[in-house]
């Protein structure tokens, strides 16, 4: 006992000797953080209970004008309010410190496109509209009006080409990172990864096109599909111009499509419903695998779908198998309007999902094998450079690699 | 910085006044900015120390810890008053330490960084004392995070197994044993000096 007595006695004096370099000013550095944010704290709450204030005197007139009684819309109002205060996952960080698995995602909000990187590291990359990764994560395609232009993740710019109109949706191609495609003007164009030379493909309807990921990238042959003015998805080859495939016009808009990693499966929401198409553009299940669906996307294995939907506990992100199996992953637990999910977003492994939900103001990161649920709050401040806290809740563009 | 005077910095030794901070913990609440400086003042030497031990980076550990009290003030109105708020913000600090850790211990990998696991640029080998802080602090490297942590608590924010075993949710043997091997480790060290 005595010798750990004096283990302990030694341990406690070492780290007791231990300099923490720069520590004075360090301390001061942070009391001025610290000081301000408290103070911007009790700007925020003596808003919050002005705000408090007039909402109750709002709600004490629609009382008296009501009867002082709860009519059913008036109840109505009531769970709302009840549902705001309770949005959410209780214990988020306040701060996304790490992805919980390996890759960078694409963020895009008001300020421009973001990139976050996985130890919780962010760059803004400048006040562009959209985005799009390269293959391998090397570079970043962003659209800033009628202009493309390719950057690097530290923003660098590469290269650009004039849309003619404003850009209004864009994909990197999956193989070798030769291609870009893009909807400009109310037509698809494909423009080669240097920036060098382009061509028009056809009339598209402004939703993202998507590459067709290849089994043999040495010989690609560029796949890309799309959806045209009918309402209908094409696959082509955009060298030669070759259409593959083509299906029956969808009876409600196409919103978007995405092939799995594999090149195997393409997942096409439509209104409300999500259907998945085999590389021949046939059905690969009768009928669509899920209804009612606000949202979906496809796992990179493209062995289930990520379905976000209204169900019996509020709204639901549900796994959808490539047989037709449903798992429920996560639930709102309230069927109110504040309760609705944003589009998830799988990680490159595919074993997690990013699931916005914009009213609660966090993201949720969902374990596909386990269902656990690491959440952040605060994200719309995280992504605002000049922290006033205006920032809207930002979009996920992609993770990647 | 003596051992002695370390302790005098401990939120949970004797004298402290846990009366005192809950009092200036409702100021805090109340919105008295004054408050606040007095609990930054009493915390924030011991968390940001804890931090860099567990981290053994600088700038990393002054954000770390200057994220926690951030964390806490923006927490603050959901604060339970009847508990002490050094705890509170201790486990705050130390759980962010061991992920950011543990984010640039994957990086690293990838990344073939053969660093060893301390940040060197810091030291200044003319300095003694800073020596004596990397010997220290390399003893440490060889430990994982969560077992840097579970040292930092005991030995440097003066918790008992029981407590860390609450803080951190470990199971009590899981903290003894981390305890030990932390122990062994630094008593190692101190015998090869000497």
């Amino acid at each position: 006992m005595s010798r750990r007595r004096g283990d302990e006695r030694r341990g406690r004096e070492a780290l007791g000797r231990v300099e923490v370099p720069d520590e004075r000013r360090a301390e001061e550095r942070a009391r001025q953080v610290v000081v301000a944010a408290f103070d911007e704290r009790e700007q925020d709450s003596t808003a919050s209970r002005r705000s408090m204030l007039r909402s109750a005197v709002i709600l004490a007139a629609a009382g008296l004008i009501a009867g002082f009684a709860l009519t059913p819309a008036g109840a109505d109002v009531g769970e709302w309010i009840t549902d705001r205060v309770d949005l959410g996952e209780d214990d988020a960080e306040r701060r996304l410190w790490t992805l919980p698995t390996s890759g960078s995602l694409l963020v895009e909000n008001s300020e421009g496109v973001w990139i976050l990187r996985e130890d919780g590291s962010k760059r803004r990359l400048g006040d562009f509209d959209e985005a799009t990764w390269s293959p391998n994560g090397l570079f970043v395609g962003v659209s800033d009006g009628p202009e493309l232009r390719a950057v690097d993740p530290a923003g660098v710019f590469r290269w650009s080409v004039e849309g003619g109109a404003p850009i209004e949706a864009l994909d990197w191609s999956t193989d070798e990172g030769f291609r870009v495609a893009y909807v400009a003007g109310g037509e698809l164009r494909v423009v080669t990864g240097d920036g060098a030379t382009g061509s028009t493909v056809g009339p598209a309807a402004s939703v993202a096109p998507a590459w067709q990921p290849e089994s043999d990238p040495a010989s690609a042959i560029h796949r890309l599909s799309y959806v045209d003015p009918e309402n209908r998805v094409v696959t082509v080859a955009t060298d030669s111009g070759r259409i593959y495939w083509r299906t029956e016009p969808y009876s409600m808009p196409v919103e978007s499509i995405e092939w799995s990693g594999d090149g195997e499966r393409l997942l096409v929401a439509a209104g409300d419903f999500a259907a998945i198409q085999d590389t021949r553009g046939e059905a690969l299940l009768k009928g669509p695998i899920a209804t009612e669906v606000d949202h979906a996307a496809i796992a990179p294995d493209g062995s289930s779908v990520a379905v976000v939907s209204a169900g019996s506990q509020g709204t639901e992100l549900t796994l959808v198998s490539k047989f037709g199996r449903s798992t429920r992953l996560y639930s709102s637990g309230k069927a109110t309007a504040d309760a609705r999910f944003g589009p998830p977003v799988f990680s490159p492994d595919g074993d997690w999902i990013l699931l916005p939900w914009p009213e609660a103001d966090q993201w949720l990161f969902v374990n596909t094998e386990d269902r656990r649920v690491t959440a952040v709050a605060d994200v719309a401040r995280q992504f605002d450079s000049d922290d006033k806290g205006d920032e809207r809740f930002p979009e996920v563009a992609g993770w990647c690699c | 910085m003596e051992a002695g005077e370390l302790r005098k910095l401990e939120p949970t030794a004797p004298g402290f006044g846990r009366r005192r901070e809950a009092a200036l913990v409702r100021a805090a609440q109340s919105g008295s900015g004054e408050a606040m400086e007095e609990l930054f003042r009493r915390h924030w030497k011991p968390a940001h120390r804890a931090a860099y031990l567990v981290v053994h980076d600088a700038a990393a550990a002054e954000d770390i810890a200057q994220e926690a009290f951030i964390s806490a003030i923006r927490s603050l109105d959901r604060f339970d008053r009847r508990r002490p708020f050094g705890p509170w913000l201790h486990r705050i600090v130390v759980n962010r330490a061991i992920d950011w850790t543990r984010a640039r211990s994957a990086k690293r990998e990838v990344s073939g960084d053969a660093a060893g696991g301390f940040d060197r640029a810091s030291m200044d080998p003319d300095l003694a004392a800073q020596v004596d802080s990397g010997r220290v602090i390399a003893a440490l490297a060889a430990l994982s995070p969560e077992h840097r942590a579970v040292v930092v608590m005991r030995y440097v924010l003066e918790y008992t197994p029981g407590e860390i075993a609450e803080l951190l949710e470990l199971p009590r043997g899981t903290v003894n044993s981390r305890v030990r091997r932390g122990l062994d480790i630094l008593a190692g060290m101190v015998e090869h000096e000497s």
